[in-house]
């Protein structure tokens, strides 16, 4: 079971997940409307590009906005879950043997501590955003139970796979488990809030450009304040 | 609302606790010679060196039709310990080239630990951390 | 009253508006809302045809993460209310408008219109503080559009929709009200001003004057402030005849058919006097419908008007800049003054930068609220809150954020170029008995610490 669930369906659902989410990507550029948001994407690519660019560049950075800034905790949380979440997929040992043998690509890995390190950062990570979903009433207005299977699908690939290396008596249930939860999540990343993977992109440039192009990037000369 | 999110709460730690109790039974080990893999040496390993059942490579190539020479080559010493031709290779080259050999084995023989389970075979709960010797 | 008042048509004639009118407060009307029926195809149909990828990514992906809580001066004022929470607001209303895609009931609708007129001001800054920049505010101007289009708008906005669309100002100013108030006001100040002209109608002068119907009607005093400001710095101006009018009720109200024919009116006057630069009076709203947004009503690909458009205070900063207005050092406003950064113009304009110019000119105490600039907060009574009799209670809670952020700065003067935030400014003085703090536009300061300069006759009145 494990050869199939490591091998074809792996290869599936890295399929499923890079053209499902490329897929919302381009219906998200597709269906941009120039007259209905008002915005004129095809002018003043001087002031529009450098737009979009700070949009992403300063939301990535902690701290790099007045946003951030204003919400310590909530960044803090969000920063601690992401680095591993971007990170520990991409270039954990295990996963980048895995994914040069299956599909050729040839990534760099991390050192197996920095990656143990990176793992159970975002294991707090995911544990305080679950506190502040728990206790926070702002949030506790928002919930739904997306963003509790949201949090789920996360934590789950993160939990399974420090599991595997930490109760090595039951190795192989954990990395079963792992190879389950981890194709779980690339197969419904596309159809659920986690599209944000490439949405976040797509929405931060096209709010950057709408500033630069139309809200006061004339004036300002420079990019937005975020 | 608050409805909502004890109820969703509630099925995270549930789940949760069905993973733990999933995860319990462990593989023993019979009475078979275990070799670990020492060349290449590796100054500092990022896994645990490799740990591999002798016994069973060599029942799997007798019943298979084959001999020692599916995996050692015949030198003018005789038999080379090591695996395969990895002596012949770049220094560089020579970790890399063991595990794909290993690995495609495993992977068209269908046989054995799969790709993702690195720790089946990185197995030797002493390489780690302690100098290599 | 028997006579339908409330219905999806815009208000087109001068009887139909006199009739809205003569229902007090909207009474009768907001009891027709109530019956009114929902054309849930055509409902379907718009948000089918409307509402894209970029609005529905926005609501899709929206991580209920309550970042956009504490940027929300209503969510602030109501004691952190969880129902304030811009995400919770869009969510409920839009968002749920989506999900049943337009299958709802008046009573649905109602909620939507009270959401969107009484719980927002359309500040967009909110969409500052989410990471997945999602602008809340972008999206409830959506939903008014939507909501106008099924009769479901404030009585007021309704009213003033339908100003616009028959006056071709917010106000029932005709042309001759106007042009005869331009004579007024200008005969009223040659005395002092000899040699005063408000040119109307002047082809190939420099510059386009445009302004709020406010003005001629209730304080055409300004109008002769904007004229001597005009005449001493020696400018070459005119107002149009037609197209003198740049504010847009129709924009709060989500009239944007009614926001294309006043844009149409503007345009159509800069090609017929072809002035250099157009210059708007000191309202925010206008600004954002008649520069920001207008050239794409207007259908111009590029999203720049014809010519370039300046805000008040560009205009001002321009001429403080190059000299051509001086201020005498003796009259600078030595008491502790603060600035209200309009959000039309500042967050969604970047013209901060022109205000506190123009404060480095004309203030020796000059203090700066927290947050300033592109973070400030709304007055309080934008996107048409000010007007709208049935939203006036919520209004004033609000007011209370502007307030505390005027008087944690200790400032005596808030130096407020805009309409709205005047208003506002106003209002909450009155509701919250502050009674040592002043609020004023920049042309009666201006004028009162002014040099004139010896080319230009005055006559001490």
């Amino acid at each position: 079971m494990l050869q199939t669930l490591s091998g074809p369906c792996f290869v599936a659902s890295l399929l499923i997940f890079f053209v499902g989410l490329l897929g919302r990507a381009v219906w998200y550029v597709r269906g941009l409307d120039w007259r209905l948001e008002r915005v004129a994407y095809g002018y003043h690519k001087d002031r529009s590009i450098p737009g979009a660019i700070n949009s992403i560049a300063k939301w990535l950075l902690p701290g790099g906005t007045a946003g951030w800034r204003a919400q310590p905790v909530a960044m803090l949380a969000f920063f601690l879950l992401h680095f591993g979440a971007v990170l520990i997929p991409l270039f954990l040992l295990g996963h980048t043997v895995l994914l040069e043998q299956t599909t050729g690509i040839c990534l760099p890995s991390l050192p197996p501590n920095v990656a143990d390190i990176l793992c159970i950062a975002s294991l707090s990570g995911i544990a305080l955003l679950v506190l502040r979903r728990l206790f926070s009433p702002t949030l506790r207005q928002l919930n739904t139970w997306k963003d509790w299977f949201v949090l789920l699908l996360t934590f789950l690939p993160f939990f399974t796979g420090l599991m595997a290396k930490f109760d090595v008596n039951a190795y192989d249930t954990w990395i079963l488990l792992h190879v389950i939860t981890g194709e779980l999540f690339l197969v419904l990343a596309p159809f659920t809030k986690l599209a944000h993977i490439v949405l976040f992109f797509m929405s931060r440039a096209q709010l950057g450009m709408d500033y630069a192009i139309k809200r006061g990037g004339r004036a300002r000369g420079g990019s937005f304040p975020w | 609302m608050p409805n909502i999110t004890l109820r969703s709460a509630c099925a995270f730690c549930c789940s949760l606790l069905l993973l733990v109790l999933f995860a319990t039974s462990s593989q023993s080990a019979e009475g078979d010679e275990m070799l670990t893999v020492s060349f290449p040496v590796i100054d500092k390993p990022s896994l645990p060196k490799v740990v591999f059942n002798h016994t069973k490579h060599v029942n799997y190539v007798d019943e298979h039709g084959s001999d020692c020479s599916r995996c050692h080559r015949v030198t003018k010493q005789g038999l080379s310990t090591a695996a395969f031709d990895v002596r012949l290779q770049k220094a560089g080259d020579q970790v890399k080239y063991l595990h794909t050999a290993c690995t495609d084995c495993h992977s068209q023989s269908g046989r054995g630990p799969a790709l993702v389970q690195c720790r089946a075979c990185h197995a030797e709960a002493a390489s780690l951390g302690a100098n290599n010797k | 009253m028997s006579q339908i008042l409330c219905s999806p048509a815009p208000l087109t004639t001068k009887e139909a508006i006199h009739e809205l009118l003569a229902d007090k407060g909207g009474a009768e009307y907001y009891k027709q809302m109530r019956q009114l029926k929902v054309n849930q195809d055509a409902l379907a149909y718009d948000l089918q045809s409307t509402c894209k990828s970029r609005t529905r990514t926005w609501l899709n992906i929206c991580a209920h993460c309550g970042m956009c809580a504490d940027s929300c001066f209503f969510y602030k004022t109501n004691n952190n209310d969880p129902k304030q929470i811009p995400s919770y607001k869009i969510q409920s209303t839009l968002g749920e408008l989506l999900r049943r895609n337009g299958r709802v009931d008046a009573e649905f609708m109602m909620h939507c219109m009270d959401v969107a007129w009484g719980q927002c001001t359309c500040c967009n800054r909110c969409g500052m503080y989410c990471p997945h920049g999602i602008d809340t505010g972008v999206m409830f101007s959506y939903l008014r559009g939507i909501l106008f289009k099924q009769g479901f708008t404030p009585w007021e906005m309704k009213i003033g929709s339908g100003m616009h669309r028959v006056y071709g100002a917010q106000m029932d100013v005709t042309e001759e009200d106007w042009v005869d108030t331009c004579e007024w006001m200008c005969d009223e100040n040659s005395e002092e001003w000899p040699g005063l002209e408000i040119p109307v109608e002047k082809v190939g002068a420099d510059v386009m004057y445009i302004c709020n119907a406010r003005e001629p009607k209730h304080y055409p005093e300004d109008l002769a402030q904007a004229a001597i400001l005009f005449h001493v710095t020696g400018t070459n101006w005119t107002v149009p005849r037609v197209g003198w009018e740049n504010t847009s009720l129709t924009m709060f109200a989500g009239d944007f058919e009614g926001c294309a024919m006043n844009l149409k009116r503007i345009y159509d006057a800069v090609e017929r006097l072809k002035p250099k630069v157009v210059v708007g009076t000191e309202c925010g709203h206008a600004h954002r419908a008649t520069v920001v947004e207008g050239p794409y009503w207007a259908g111009r690909e590029s999203g720049d008007p014809p010519v370039p458009f300046m805000h008040y205070v560009e205009w001002v900063a321009h001429v403080l800049r190059t000299g051509k207005l001086k201020i005498n050092p003796e009259k600078k406003l030595k008491m502790p003054c603060t600035l209200q950064d309009a959000c039309n113009y500042v967050r969604n304009d970047g013209l901060g930068r022109y205000t506190r110019e123009i404060m480095s000119y004309i203030a020796e105490d000059f203090r700066e609220m927290d947050p300033h600039n592109e973070h400030n907060f709304c007055c309080g009574g934008g996107g048409g809150m000010n007007g709208i009799g049935r939203y006036r209670k919520e209004r004033n809670v609000g007011l209370k954020n502007k307030l505390d952020q005027i008087r944690a700065t200790g400032a005596e003067m808030v130096v407020t170029p805009c309409h709205n935030c005047w208003d506002a400014i106003r209002d909450m003085m009155e509701v919250y008995d502050e009674h040592n703090i002043k609020w004023s536009f920049l042309k009666p300061l201006l004028i009162n610490m002014m040099e004139i300069p010896p080319n230009i006759e005055h006559v001490e009145s």
